[in-house]
């Protein structure tokens, strides 16, 4: 069950980070750029031919950011009524339709833009965020490892991957990718949040392994739960107050 | 003495150096923050002049004003400082939370670089009369009208401007230039054309004249001006009777306190701002 329990905060934490994505995804697949259909009304203050596409993505940057996404949706069409590839659009789209849980719609617009720029870093990474929602950890990782063999840099994948490796039980794993992220963008917040999700679920599973062998013959550790132990552990950081460590300790018998 | 010449050359040399150090230090007025602006980094200016206007009008549609000036900022610190629209909208928007110095200074810079924009100068005579800066504000809608005699805004605005500096006569000639300007004539004739002859047979009025419903307004305000006129009628009446007729006493009373709260020249409701937007051109028939 509290296995369960970190599993969801880390498909949670999945959900945070994709905003920090979205801009650019490919994937070389069998792929065609879908129908679009007509929005609600494609309201622009200048001749089109005046301004670049990248209007309707900002217009639909805002109305996502404010939570709107089935008007963001929108305005990203309305850029790709007028240039069908234009892949900045069908990448925000393609999160916009994630976000909504329309995944077939996501998939659509992520793999359209790979079939048109099958090097697109963004495309992979998003992709792979929907698979890893879907549970297919496998496509996931190959997303996010493709995404890392054209952007060996790139921070993000780096993250998904960890957190991937994280869902599977691979800590090893997993913590090796954060550390890449933190060590390529050390501004980057989400790596460091996704190694404490990490370090958490690490020591759900020690308590568990603790209580499995311990049975009753052994006292619950003073603090508690789990959960209880972390907040402890979180007041002895801010006060350095260390009693709820001594516990821990063995005596020699 | 050679000494003492060294050592105020010496001196000399020093105080420079200190006077150019504290010049890089000292931040000036003109250095502006930098500001975040990481959308479409790597793209060509157009992409991000496109970006950039659809996120300030996005920000702008949803209330989110101080947003949108950020936006529009961006594009024009990081893409393109000689962007007439950015400016544009950011004036307005410096309008609407009564910035109005940023307002002027962006009218300002957009007259620099457009300096027949009649809508930058009229808006910018209208934020001057926010500030009661009335002398500012005449010149802008003179300078307005001087650009382009058929500009309308500028006419109804030197009207208003005029009423409520009680110069009534230059206000009835402006408005009535707004009248002959807009074809509001040959609206009312319209109007008022019968739809019936004499022996009761339907007559074809054609279509009604276009015409735009926002400077209908120059009407009620010559109302406004008889009214006033009515009211120095009967102010002249009652020093002759000394009291009067009480009915023109209570018309008298009524009209005073509509004039003196609700009928104001110089309350911001009966100007025009431009919005810039451009009517949409008629569609083309095709065949």
């Amino acid at each position: 069950m509290k296995r369960l329990y970190w599993i969801g905060l880390v498909l949670m934490c999945l959900v945070w980070v994709f905003p920090a994505l979205a801009q650019d995804t490919p994937s070389p697949e069998e792929t065609e750029v879908p129908e679009i259909e007509e929005p609600e009304r494609c309201e622009m203050g200048f001749d089109p031919e005046d301004i670049d596409l990248a209007y309707f993505v900002g217009i639909g940057n805002v109305r996502f950011e404010q939570g709107n996404y089935s008007a963001a949706i929108n305005a990203y069409t309305c850029a790709l009524i007028l240039d069908p590839e234009y892949i900045p659009a069908l990448n925000s789209r393609g999160f916009a339709h994630y976000i909504q849980s329309s995944d077939e719609l996501a998939l659509e617009d992520f793999s359209a833009v790979l079939a048109l720029d099958e090097a697109n870093v963004q495309a992979y990474t998003n992709r792979g965020v929907l698979y890893t929602r879907q549970g297919r950890f496998g496509l996931a990782l190959s997303d996010f490892d493709l995404a890392l063999a054209i952007a060996p840099d790139f921070a993000v994948a780096y993250n998904n991957r960890a957190v991937v490796h994280a869902i599977e039980g691979n800590y090893d794993l997993a913590l090796a990718d954060v550390a890449q992220a933190v060590s390529f963008a050390p501004d980057y917040p989400q790596p460091h949040a996704t190694r404490g999700m990490i370090y958490s679920a690490m020591a759900v599973e020690s308590y568990a392994q603790y209580e499995s062998l311990s049975e009753a013959e052994f006292p619950r550790l003073p603090a508690g739960t789990a959960d209880n132990v972390i907040i402890a552990l979180d007041n002895s950081l801010e006060t350095g107050a260390y009693v709820v460590w001594l516990p821990a300790q063995s005596p020699a018998r | 003495m050679k000494k003492l010449t060294f050592l105020l050359a010496l001196l000399a040399l020093l105080m420079m150096g200190v006077v150019a150090v504290m010049a890089q230090d000292a931040p000036t007025e003109e250095e502006e923050e930098l500001l975040d602006c990481p959308e479409f980094e790597d793209s060509s200016a157009d992409v991000r002049i496109g970006y950039y206007m659809g996120e300030g009008e996005a920000y702008e549609n949803s209330g989110s004003l101080a947003s949108a000036i950020y936006s529009y900022s961006c594009l024009i610190q990081q893409v393109d400082e000689d962007y007439v629209p950015a400016y544009i909208n950011r004036a307005l928007l410096h309008t609407s939370r009564r910035s109005f110095d940023l307002a002027i200074e962006d009218y300002t810079i957009i007259l620099d670089l457009e300096p027949e924009n009649v809508g930058a100068i009229n808006n910018r005579g209208l934020v001057y009369m926010a500030r009661q800066e009335l002398e500012e504000a005449l010149a802008d809608f003179d300078l307005a009208i001087d650009t382009d005699s058929e500009y309308i805004p500028a006419y109804v605005n030197r009207g208003v401007y005029y009423a409520s500096e009680d110069e009534f006569a230059l206000a009835l000639e402006d408005f009535q230039m707004v009248i002959d300007l807009a074809g509001l004539q040959d609206v009312i004739d319209w109007i008022e054309a019968p739809t019936q002859d004499d022996e009761g047979n339907a007559i074809d009025k054609g279509e009604r004249p276009e015409y735009d419903s926002t400077y209908a307004r120059v009407y009620a305000m010559m109302g406004v001006l008889d009214a006033m006129d009515a009211l120095e009628d009967w102010d002249t009446y009652f020093q002759l009777v000394g009291g009067g007729d009480r009915r023109i006493q209570n018309a008298a009373g009524s009209f005073e306190s509509q004039l003196q709260f609700d009928l104001r020249f110089d309350d911001g409701t009966w100007v025009i701002f431009d919005d810039f937007v451009e009517p949409e051109p008629e569609e083309e028939e095709t065949e």
